[in-house]
Parts: structure tokens; sequence; C-alpha cells
């Protein structure tokens, strides 16, 4: 075994007994000095995580989201060293840590805040103009045979609970001015992550409106999405309006 | 906006492509406050990896600030003291960036963060061997051969030394500079770090780093904590301002080797971007001190 294998493995495991390797110039104890590296390592991946999951840890308290971050790094150290890349696994690990299982929206929100992150650093495109919508509106027939090709920057996230209003909710400077009275939790909510400006944006989609879009971004012609989801003539052209709003459309493919 | 004054070193400036000029570190929290205000800084520095990203803001606001500042792009995974050769995608993204920015400074650690399938997020201290010392080389020429450009290595901040070591730090660091053409990046707040972790003398480390090779200066702050026997054991955590004794020692060596390209470094408890800026100031006036000193 390597000298440096022996390092790691002391990092990752602060049982593991210090291998013979260390010296220090007054004869102090070597593993307290060890112990700042494992102390970096670890603290520094939990305040990654903390970053890219502020309501996730808002939601749960620091303390907690801390200890649980912890354990996630033990289990899923990060395999590379993109640090916006770490925590893609972080929400499913949140939906199995029985700690947090009386808050059973806590993954979905982690979901939430990692496609923000995502979309936020997606490849550079341009969505079509409202005037080619316009055009195909015109001409029904033809706009139920095409596909739609979606930019990077575009994610869907659907939810059972309240997740975009418990979001909003927790988008002020002080822990005082977070009120989530009148968010009924088990209300569903469903938005399209997107990017105006150099901002992230959420839009919020209808429960049909959401499975029309999940349809078109899996692929499906506007005419096959809609004999999927039924949607009613409300739920359609929310979802239109939204997909011509965001920007998220990069362009058309005609299906004959 | 205040220009600051340029001070030749053309021995710095050769091996830097940025003269005697005062930087900072530059985080996404300062962007609109550097594009409001157009601070009489010399350049901006940010870490690479923070930039493997395809598009999105950090690379709109970087590409309009690069647009007015020299860059510097600061290597912080690369892994150069690793067991394994440096990974094949982690350079194309790097040379991508390289290419996309054309930065007046490029750097990297002599220290390693990847082993095996995972990646520390550390910056974790070398065995000063000749295994090392050639496997270290190795690297440097595959990464300054595939990038076309030389690096400049940063001497670490270390708290624990490998018993099989048998090169001193400073002198393990100027073998691999002689023998791969790199240059240094002298973090003088790692020298003082290191010095105090282990019993050495600043000055005769600072007499032992090839400084002549010096294309930049990180200044930085540490935290203090105490080893097993109640020992100063100090903490290169960037999170404090550039502490007394640094100074000092940056004095030393800028008027030993004249101006030099020199960066406020900070990545924890970001303060002020204003604080930063007078941080950026006080160095400039030992530069420019250092270049009315001159003959």
């Amino acid at each position: 075994m390597s000298s440096q294998a022996d390092f790691t493995r002391m990092l990752r495991n602060n049982r593991e007994r210090l291998p013979d390797h260390f010296v220090t110039w007054n004869r102090s104890d070597p593993s307290v000095r060890v112990d700042v590296y494992r102390n970096t390592v670890l603290s520094s991946l939990i305040e990654v995580l903390l970053a890219t999951f502020p309501v996730t840890a808002a939601i749960v308290g620091t303390d907690f989201f801390r200890a649980m971050a912890g354990e996630f790094v033990a289990v899923s150290p990060p395999t590379g060293p993109v640090m916006a890349e770490y925590g893609r696994r972080f929400p499913h690990f949140i939906r199995d840590f029985e700690p947090a299982s009386g808050l059973p929206y806590l993954g979905d929100m982690a979901d939430f805040e990692m496609a923000r992150l995502t979309v936020m650093n997606a490849c550079d495109a341009n969505g079509m103009e409202a005037r080619v919508f316009h055009e195909l509106l015109a001409d029904p027939d033809r706009l139920l045979e095409i596909s739609i090709e979606f930019i990077p920057a575009s994610r869907l996230i659907r939810s059972k609970f309240a997740l975009l209003s418990l979001w909003q909710a927790h988008q002020h400077d002080s822990v005082q001015n977070i009120s989530l009275a009148g968010i009924d939790l088990a209300q569903g909510e469903n938005a399209l992550i997107a990017r105006s400006e150099w901002t992230v944006t959420a839009l919020p989609l209808s429960e049909a409106g959401a499975a029309l879009c999940h349809r078109l971004m899996e692929g499906d012609t506007l005419g096959a999405a809609i004999d999927k989801v039924s949607p009613d003539n409300a739920a359609l052209d929310e979802t239109l309006l939204v997909l011509i709003q965001s920007g998220v459309v990069a362009g058309f493919t005609h299906q004959q | 906006m205040v220009q600051p004054r340029v001070t030749p070193n053309p021995v710095a400036e050769e091996r830097s492509g940025l003269p005697g000029v005062a930087g900072v570190g530059l985080k996404p929290a300062y962007f609109d406050t550097v594009l409001d205000q157009n601070p009489g800084l010399g350049f901006f520095e940010v870490h690479a990896e923070n930039y493997f990203v395809d598009g999105g803001p950090l690379h709109h606001y970087l590409g309009q600030i690069a647009a007015r500042y020299p860059l510097s792009i600061h290597g912080v995974g690369l892994s150069i003291g690793g067991e394994s050769a440096p990974d094949r995608v982690h350079l194309q993204r790097l040379g991508a960036l390289l290419d996309r920015y054309t930065p007046a400074l490029f750097s990297e650690h002599l220290a390693w963060s990847s082993h095996g399938p995972y990646f520390y997020n550390d910056l974790l201290p070398l065995c000063y061997d000749n295994t090392s010392l050639l496997r270290v080389c190795e690297h440097i020429d595959q990464v300054q051969s595939y990038l076309q450009r030389p690096l400049l290595l940063e001497n670490p901040s270390t708290y624990i030394e490998w018993g099989d070591s048998n090169w001193f730090e400073p002198e393990f660091v100027g073998e691999v500079i002689q023998r791969t053409g790199c240059g240094l990046l002298l973090d003088v707040n790692n020298v003082y770090v290191s010095c105090v972790n282990h019993g050495w003398d600043p000055l005769d480390y600072m007499a032992r780093l090839p400084t002549a090779m010096a294309g930049e200066i990180h200044l930085a702050g540490f935290a203090e904590d105490s080893d097993a026997l109640g020992d100063r054991l100090l903490i290169d955590d960037h999170g404090h301002a550039v502490a007394n004794p640094v100074w000092f020692l940056y004095q030393r060596i800028i008027d030993e080797r004249g101006p030099i390209a020199t960066l406020i470094e900070r990545d924890q408890d970001l303060p002020s971007f204003q604080l930063l800026v007078e941080e950026a100031a006080k160095a400039q006036a030992i530069l420019d001190g250092a270049m009315g000193s001159r003959p």
C-alpha cells in the first residue's frame, strides 16, 4: 500500500491508526496535526453543500444540515475537483436519511436546489423568439406535429409538496422574515427552472402543465404529449405560455 | 478609475506577464462592485476549477471583468504531487479555460488532492524524497507540454512532515523549478505558516527558495491553533487579514527582488470589497517603494 493511500484512508476514517510515516519538529503527537487535514477536507465539503443547498439547510437548521452533510461526505466523497458538480447524489441520500424522514419534502427541495445550480452553470444558448411561436400557433395542424428541442439551461421539477412556495418563503436575509403561514405543504407544486438575464428563474406549472412539459422534454410531439396527458385548454395555454416566456425552446423539429 | 503605478521588474515581468502590481481574489459576491466601481487594482485572480462550468453568469461576469483587468488563473485541484499522472479531462478543461481567457498568470500547487477514485478538496502534503521529486517533475512536464505554457508553482503550507523526506522543502521546490523550467508562485503566508508549524526559520527558508524565479506573490491570513504540546500551529485558512510577520517577510523579499505581481488572497469569511482593496493598496505601496529605492 502506498503512503498516499495510507494518508487518504486516515483522512476518511478517524479511527484509523496513524501510520508511522509522520514526524513533528517538537515530537508532539502527529495525530493532532493530521486532524487539521481531516477537518479541512470534511468542513470544506460541508461548506460546498451548504452553498448549494441553502434552503434545505434553512429548513432543518445549520447544525442538523452539517451533521447530515457530514454523513453524506463519508459515504459519497467527491470523485472530481469541480465542486459545482458535487452534491448531485445528495437529494437521493436525504430521502434515505432516517433522521430526516419526518420532512418528506426535503429530498424534493434538494433536487430543486441542485437543479437551480445546474441550470445556472449550463451552456449558454438563446431560446427562440416569441415571434416564431406566434407563426406556429397560427397553424395548429403543424403545431401538433412538432417536437421541441430544449436549451441546456432548463429543468422541470415536479413535487407532491408546495416546494416553490416553501422555497420562495425562504428568500429573505433574515430568519425573522420567513413566514410559512398560508403554505399548504400538501398542495403539490411544479416549476420550470430556466435563466433570465444571468439569473435563475422558476416558473410555476399546474399538474397537467408539468405533465405536458415532461412529455415534451422526453421528445414527444405536442400532439402525442396531448394524447397522453389530456390537458384542458387552460393547461395547454399555460404550458405554451411558460415555454415561450421562459426562453427554454432552442428549436423545433417537424415530425411528419 | 485610479490606475496603480506601474513599476518595472523585468525578470518578474517576463516570468509572469504582469508588472509589479497588486490584485485581489475575485469572488462572485464582488462581481457587481467591480463592474460598478472599476477599482484601481492591477489584476484579479480566480480558482480554475470554479470556472469548469459550461456557461451562465460565472463566465459572463468573468468575461466582462477580464476585458478590463489582467487575469490570473490559479489551479487548486490538479494534484501535481499525486501518485497518478494529472487527469486528462482536468487538463482539457484547464486548457479550454486558459484558451478562453488567456490569463497573464497561471499557477498550481506543490501538493496533491486526488488519490484513486476520490478528490479530497484540500492541498495535501508531499514526502520530499527522490521518488517524489521525479514524479512531480514528470507531472509538471506533462502539464506544461499539454498547456503549452509554463506554470508558476506555489510553495505549500503544511501541518505535518513525512518521516522519509530527505529534502528541505524550499530546496525541493528549487530543484523542481530548475528541472522543469516552471516559475515560482511565492506564497509568503505559506512560508510563515510552514515555518511556525515545523520550527523553521522563515528568513533561512526564503533564502533557500529560488525567489529570483518568482512571477507572483500571494499574501493571505491564517488562523491560530496549537498542537498536542501547546506549540503554535497555524492554519492557512485564507480567512483573516494579512498578518504583520507576513508583511515583514513580504517587504524583505520586495526589497531584495524588486516589484513582483502580488495577490491578496481571501477565500473564507469574505470581508467587504473595500477592505480587500485597502490591503492591496498596502501591498502596492510596498511595490512602489521598492521601485523608488532601486538604482
